[in-house]
């Protein structure tokens, strides 16, 4: 994409005022995003993007600029541009661009490039059917299909040519089932870093009738309750209360300024002993895993939790810098439009030992949140909320009826300590994760698991 | 840039397209943050992107890039050709050659390219160490500031050539509060055409105001209450809200204001407004991102639903004409339809008087999970809030950890007051959207 000679220059020019350190990103991504509604392919749009991040260190702070003009000019002066924000004498550098040799962690088999696009659109197709058929109540279908393949280079002053590519897909259904005057949606997908195989791995119809059966289920459903009490959250997307609770405060985005609740509490009990938790890279072909991070470190398997003891922090270079610790190499970012900080990856709850039906059969007035949406969380204070798509009754030991749409809210300190159970059904889900550094892919997972208090925001009848 | 157009629309035509659309941005952004008065992160850019759309086989095609070299305009033709081959849409978005008049209209200037980068960081410096200062339980703040400026060009092989110039900048501070072991977190904002309009005091006592009076909050018990949605968060909730106004997401089934269209859906008090021509709106524009020229439409008027907001595709579905609301977030984004400056009318009483007007009630002053606890399918949310308690018409404690729960349409119906304190919203690309303060009845709140 860009020859080693301009990058030295473009290093050289952004260390030349007294930088400690800089970075050179590049980015070239081919996109296809396909749109199926109500059974025709509506939406289609392909591109591609290219683009140079270049960043500074300086001490504990840094310079970014970025720019699709990639011309050897351009790049020089937007180096020199962002270099004068710095004033000091220049440092020696190391400018060898050694190529980084990678493991490919993540075999692709199909690479999306090459698959002709009626065979995507016969996928969608085949899930349109699906949905559609599941249930008379069912009066619309979007199934949207996305792949991507993102090559990048990461080149810094410490020597380091990183090249890497990335592959993901996608396959996205919602459904819309009305029953007497009430639409209700149902969504599922399942997305890999992974090419067109990630089909025969996954069945389209399997999850096109998953979308169907919550939104009829929805559509029938009365309010959930509104009031504190007992949750058992299901598996896969169920992850969203550890990524919004506990994931985020674990960034050294927020805890290299001092701003996270879990500031200053390496070493304690931060949750209860029954609770093991990690972030994890390098899982082969999952949806937030990468074979090197993007700042070309190798990524890493990192247990944040064990036995409810907080073990680690997800660290990049700069939050290293800034917390006087080592990187875990989490650096990432959406695009060569953002200086990279410290993300999740695929972040989990790993396996206990109880039994669901001993989770539910121990409750007397609770919910059952089987299908989990997104969620938010405020890391300073450790307030977060995430979204209930497909929730019970759960009463007298029993799962009772269907409830529609509730927000469950808590505190990450409060509710870690309020895991009292863990079942051994561990599943992972796919999301996208917004922070400073953009949207990116995150794997979330866990098993089914009990909270003993949340604040479910239902309604009164 | 001019020629490589042209040479684009040339090729497309010699290809076999029918016609031919360029929609060309370019834009720089400057953006930084304070923290401990130290530059916590900067960051400088230019960038543009490129994105064409033709019809081939009477079928729309579109494609974008961010690189423009000499394969563009094969890569651009191919791929709209490509993609107009799959595209199965009943209807099909129709180029414009253009209108014969579009509204007087006068882009506002900009300040911020006489503006140093050293005056803006001094303002966001000031405007940490003066939040510092208001109140010795403030324990952390950090400032942002952003601007960008930027042309758009729309031209196509019929004729049509729109220019636009864009220029603006945001800041925000978040502020952290501590009591002890409490901690609270608030944002106050400001956002405009000029730098010289921000007064770093005014943003400073409004986010430590926020957050010191939210200390000690405590939940509430659950149960149905009048509720007020401050201007913020009534704003973010009118945003959250706005496609289910979406005349396309009508047609398809999913939008809430199916089959509504004439009806009363809201009450006498609640009157909406789309305004793409507002002297001082964010949003405003003559021309929409399809070409057409826009107008002021009162979508909702003392209630009742006067009409959705269309793109051309979505009004030649419904026999009627384009509201110009088409939209394209950007570059990479399809022709679709969005909301201009947006905002429910304000009226005549203060937020005191609303305040006053309730027995037992929340007033909320944030809400959160906008992106997940909300469906504009069915019109359902339940959000996470923080605000105040109100008895006997006064403000009695701050409240967290509640959750407000309902229906968008119940809500219009419900509205039994708009007070005169109107404020837009810091947003995203869809529309500038504002409100005043708004009062609910009988909204279910769940707490303890």
């Amino acid at each position: 994409m860009l020859n080693k000679q301009l990058v030295k220059d473009i290093l050289q020019a952004a260390t030349s005022t007294g930088g400690d350190f800089a970075e050179v990103y590049i980015e070239n991504k081919y996109n296809t995003g396909l749109g199926m509604l109500g059974g025709k392919l509506e939406r289609i749009m392909t591109g591609r993007d290219f683009g140079v991040g270049i960043r500074i260190f300086n001490g504990t702070n840094s310079v970014y600029a970025y720019s699709n003009d990639v011309s050897p000019s351009a790049l020089i002066k937007v180096a020199k541009e962002a270099a004068m924000t710095i004033s000091g004498v220049p440092k020696d550098m190391n400018l060898s661009l050694v190529s980084k040799s990678i493991d490919e962690l993540h075999r692709i088999e199909k690479n999306p490039i090459d698959i002709p696009v009626s065979q995507k659109i016969d996928l969608m197709r085949k899930g349109y059917s699906a949905a559609v058929g599941y249930d008379a109540s069912i009066n619309q279908v979007n199934i949207n299909y996305l792949d991507y393949k993102k090559d990048i280079i990461v080149a810094n002053t410490e020597g380091l040519w990183a090249e890497d590519t990335r592959i993901r897909t996608r396959y996205y259904v919602t459904s819309i089932a009305e029953h007497n005057g009430v639409m209700q949606t149902g969504s599922a997908s399942k997305g890999a870093s992974m090419g067109f195989e990630l089909f025969d791995k996954y069945d389209v119809e399997t999850i096109a009738k998953e979308a169907a059966r919550i939104a009829v289920t929805m559509s029938k459903a009365g309010y959930a309750p509104s009031g504190k009490m007992p949750v058992v959250l299901d598996n896969a997307f169920g992850g969203v209360i550890f990524h919004e609770a506990c994931g985020h405060g674990l960034e050294a985005t927020a805890i290299a300024k001092g701003t996270s609740v879990y500031n200053g509490k390496l070493g304690e009990q931060i949750a209860s002993s029954v609770v093991n938790a990690v972030d994890d890279g390098t899982i082969p072909n999952g949806w937030g895993s990468s074979n090197i991070s993007d700042e070309g470190e190798d990524v890493t398997r990192n247990s944040l939790i064990e036995n409810g003891v907080l073990k680690g922090y997800m660290i990049d270079k700069l939050g290293g810098i800034r917390m006087g610790m080592p990187s875990t190499g989490a650096g990432r970012r959406e695009s060569y439009k953002f200086a990279p900080t410290s993300r999740m990856t695929n972040t989990f709850i790993l396996g206990g030992e109880d039994r669901f039906e001993d989770m539910i059969s121990s409750i007397d007035n609770g919910l059952y949140a089987k299908t989990l949406g997104g969620g938010s969380v405020n890391t300073s204070t450790g307030e977060f909320n995430f979204n209930v798509q497909e929730g019970y009754m759960v009463s007298n030991g029993v799962i009772g009826e269907p409830v529609r749409g509730a927000t469950l809210i808590g505190t990450g300190l409060e509710v870690l300590k309020r895991i009292e159970m863990i079942s051994d059904n561990f599943e992972s889900g796919e999301g996208m994760c917004g922070s400073i550094s953009g949207s990116i892919p995150a794997g979330l997972g866990q098993p089914a698991l009990k909270v003993s208090e949340l604040i479910v925001g239902g309604r009164e009848e | 840039m001019d020629q490589t157009l042209k040479a684009i629309i040339e090729l497309g035509l010699k290809e076999g397209l029918k016609d031919v659309e360029l929609y060309f941005s370019k834009a720089s952004s400057f953006k930084f943050s304070i923290f401990d008065n130290e530059i916590d992160s900067y960051s400088v850019a230019t960038t543009q992107g490129l994105s064409a759309r033709g019809t081939y086989e009477d079928k729309m095609g579109y494609v974008y890039t961010e690189i423009i070299d000499d394969e563009t305009p094969k890569y651009l033709i191919g791929q709209v050709k490509n993609n107009a081959l799959i595209n199965e849409d009943e209807e099909q978005d129709q180029l414009f050659e253009g209108a014969e008049k579009y509204p007087e209209f006068t882009h506002q200037q900009s300040d911020i390219h006489e503006v140093s980068a050293d005056e803006k960081i001094e303002f966001a410096r000031k405007m940490e160490a003066y939040a510092k200062s208001l109140d010795e339980r403030v324990a952390k703040v950090t400032v942002y500031y952003g601007d960008s400026s930027g042309e758009r060009v729309l031209t196509n092989s019929y004729g049509l050539k729109l220019t636009d110039q864009h220029g603006f900048a945001y800041t925000y501070i978040n502020v952290i509060a501590k009591d002890g072991d409490d901690v609270k977190s608030t944002y106050g904002y400001d956002m405009g055409f000029n730098f010289k309009d921000f007064d770093y005091k005014v943003i400073a006592k409004d986010a430590v105001d926020q957050a010191t009076e939210l200390l000690n909050a405590k939940t509430i018990p659950s149960g149905k209450m009048d509720v007020i949605f401050n201007n913020e968060t009534a704003g973010d909730l009118l945003g959250a809200f706005a496609p289910i106004f979406n005349a396309r997401n009508v047609q398809k089934n999913l939008s809430c204001l199916k089959g509504k269209l004439g009806e009363t859906i809201g009450s006498d008090v609640l009157t909406i407004v789309d305004d793409p021509l507002m002297v001082d709106g964010l949003a405003s524009s003559p021309f929409d991102d399809e070409g057409y020229p826009t107008h002021m439409k009162t979508v909702i008027e003392n209630g009742v639903l006067k009409t959705y907001l269309h793109n051309a595709k979505s009004a030649e579905k419904d026999g009627v004409k384009t509201t110009g609301n088409g939209h394209r977030a950007s570059y990479k984004s399809l022709l679709g339809i969005a909301p201009t400056n947006f905002y429910i009318k304000k009226g005549e009483k203060s937020l005191d008087d609303l305040v006053g007007s309730i027995n037992n009630g929340l007033l909320v002053t944030s809400i959160a999970g906008l992106h997940a606890g909300l469906s504009t399918v069915s019109g359902d949310f339940s959000l996470q809030a923080q605000g105040f308690l109100i008895e006997n018409g006064k403000k009695v404690r701050p409240v967290t950890q509640v959750v407000v729960a309902g229906n968008i349409l119940e809500v219009f119906s419900k509205v039994t007051d708009v007070s005169n304190d109107f404020k837009f919203a810091l947003g995203g690309s869809a529309g500038h959207i504002g409100a005043p303060s708004i009062k609910i009845s009988s909204v279910d709140v769940a707490g303890e």
